[in-house]
């Protein structure tokens, strides 16, 4: 089991932009990639943003690993309620997502017609 | 040439967003002028007036800076409103910020242009250190994340060569924030008719803002789930009890635990979009929003 530390790769308690998102992302990727579980630390990180979230784990979990694999090989610690908020938040909307936004289209197209 | 502009009231209703709409109109004439007619100094002068409301003075403020950008001399006039006015555009930032003469008051966070999220972040520091009420880590944690996601949304949607102008006020009588940024971007509508391939008569601007709150909803080319800025925001503000108006080309949305929501039409398009919220810092709103997370 391997821990990444939040706060040290990002330098800071903020975990707010894509940027930072995507960092911990590769992180993760290239830790899945040795075939070792991975903990993510979030200790000390204060301010969360859904836009992290989104290069993090939504855009792991579309695209690079199942949900599945995410669930039984990725760890969150440290998270504070904001955190898990955030997250959650980031996490569902993943679970849900319709990449071509088809759905979202045949809908809009259907009332205007 | 000299503007006049006699409405007594400027607030994030309606009516006075489409009266600012109206004044856009006017600076974007001008600017098309320009390029045609010699150059010709410009006053827009607010008269009468007895109240600006600091949720759109970031649209005020940015009269001047389209002004500039296109290299048209401009002045921005109060001459004749009633003194509270005249005293609330020094202690917003907005005089300092186009003269560099003298000082916002302890309780603004001053109207300034913001180019990046560092400057974000260094406007949101100030939101916390000027707050009348000593916030908890995590309340001003929470504040401070949900401010952010305002700027990113902006940031990531806006597609502007202008910054994004913003400022607030903490009313400490009712310890209540109101903080306003407003960009001079493509707008809503625009992108979200483009990702539709829609024209304007097949969807309005007020259904561009419909499409735009809906959770999970995004015109971002990403190649992963996004869209959920609005969403927690709006979240937020319920939990607080504050209110939330967004206002893009002719759509207006307005939130607030008393009256709901309500989508509402402007006479005229405002340029960009604006974005304000009123937040509630008294310790039972602030608890209440930590212990519901």
């Amino acid at each position: 089991m391997s821990t990444i530390i939040v706060s040290q790769v990002l330098n800071g308690t903020k975990a707010i932009s894509a940027d930072s998102g995507q960092k911990i992302r590769d992180n993760v990727l290239a830790t899945l990639q040795d075939n070792d579980n991975v903990t993510v630390d979030f200790s000390g990180i204060r301010q969360y943003t859904t836009m992290f979230f989104n290069a993090f784990v939504a855009d792991l979990i579309i695209n690079h690993i199942s949900p599945a694999i995410f669930d039984e090989k990725v760890e969150l610690t440290g998270l504070s309620q904001l955190g898990k908020s955030t997250y959650l938040k980031s996490y569902n909307n993943a679970l849900n997502y319709d990449k071509d936004n088809a759905s979202i289209k045949n809908e809009i197209i259907l009332s205007i017609e | 040439m000299n503007f006049e502009f006699k409405r007594p009231s400027y607030d994030n209703d309606v009516g006075s967003l489409s009266y600012l709409a109206q004044i856009q109109g006017i600076i974007k004439l001008c600017i098309q002028r320009k390029n045609k007619t010699t150059q010709e100094d410009i006053t827009l002068n607010i008269t009468n007036c007895n109240y600006i409301s600091p949720s759109i003075l970031p649209i005020i403020g940015s009269f001047g800076k389209l002004l500039m950008h296109y290299g048209i001399h401009g002045s921005l006039s109060f001459h004749g409103s009633n003194n509270a006015v005249i005293e609330y555009i020094t202690q917003s930032g907005l005089y300092t910020n186009y003269t560099g003469k003298g000082k916002a008051s302890e309780n603004a966070i001053p109207f300034t242009s913001i180019n990046n999220i560092e400057e974000a972040l260094l406007q949101i520091e100030q939101v916390m250190q000027k707050a009348p009420v000593t916030l908890s880590l995590d309340a001003e944690d929470e504040f401070s994340s949900k401010l952010l996601e305002i700027f990113l949304n902006a940031f990531g949607h806006s597609k502007s060569l202008h910054p994004i102008y913003s400022c607030g006020y903490w009313r400490s009588s009712r310890n209540t924030l109101t903080f306003s940024i407003y960009d001079l971007g493509v707008g809503i509508p625009f992108n979200v008719r483009q990702f539709f391939g829609a024209t304007e008569s097949k969807i309005n601007d007020i259904e561009c803002i419909k499409q735009a709150i809906k959770d999970g909803f995004t015109t971002a080319n990403d190649p992963y789930p996004r869209g959920l800025g609005l969403g927690v925001l709006i979240d937020f503000v319920k939990l607080n009890g504050g209110s939330m108006t967004l206002c893009s080309g002719k759509g207006y949305y307005y939130i607030d635990n008393i009256s709901g929501e309500r989508f509402e039409e402007l006479s005229d398009p405002l340029l960009g979009t604006l974005f304000t919220i009123d937040i509630k810092a008294d310790t039972d709103h602030i608890y209440s929003l930590v212990n519901s997370l």
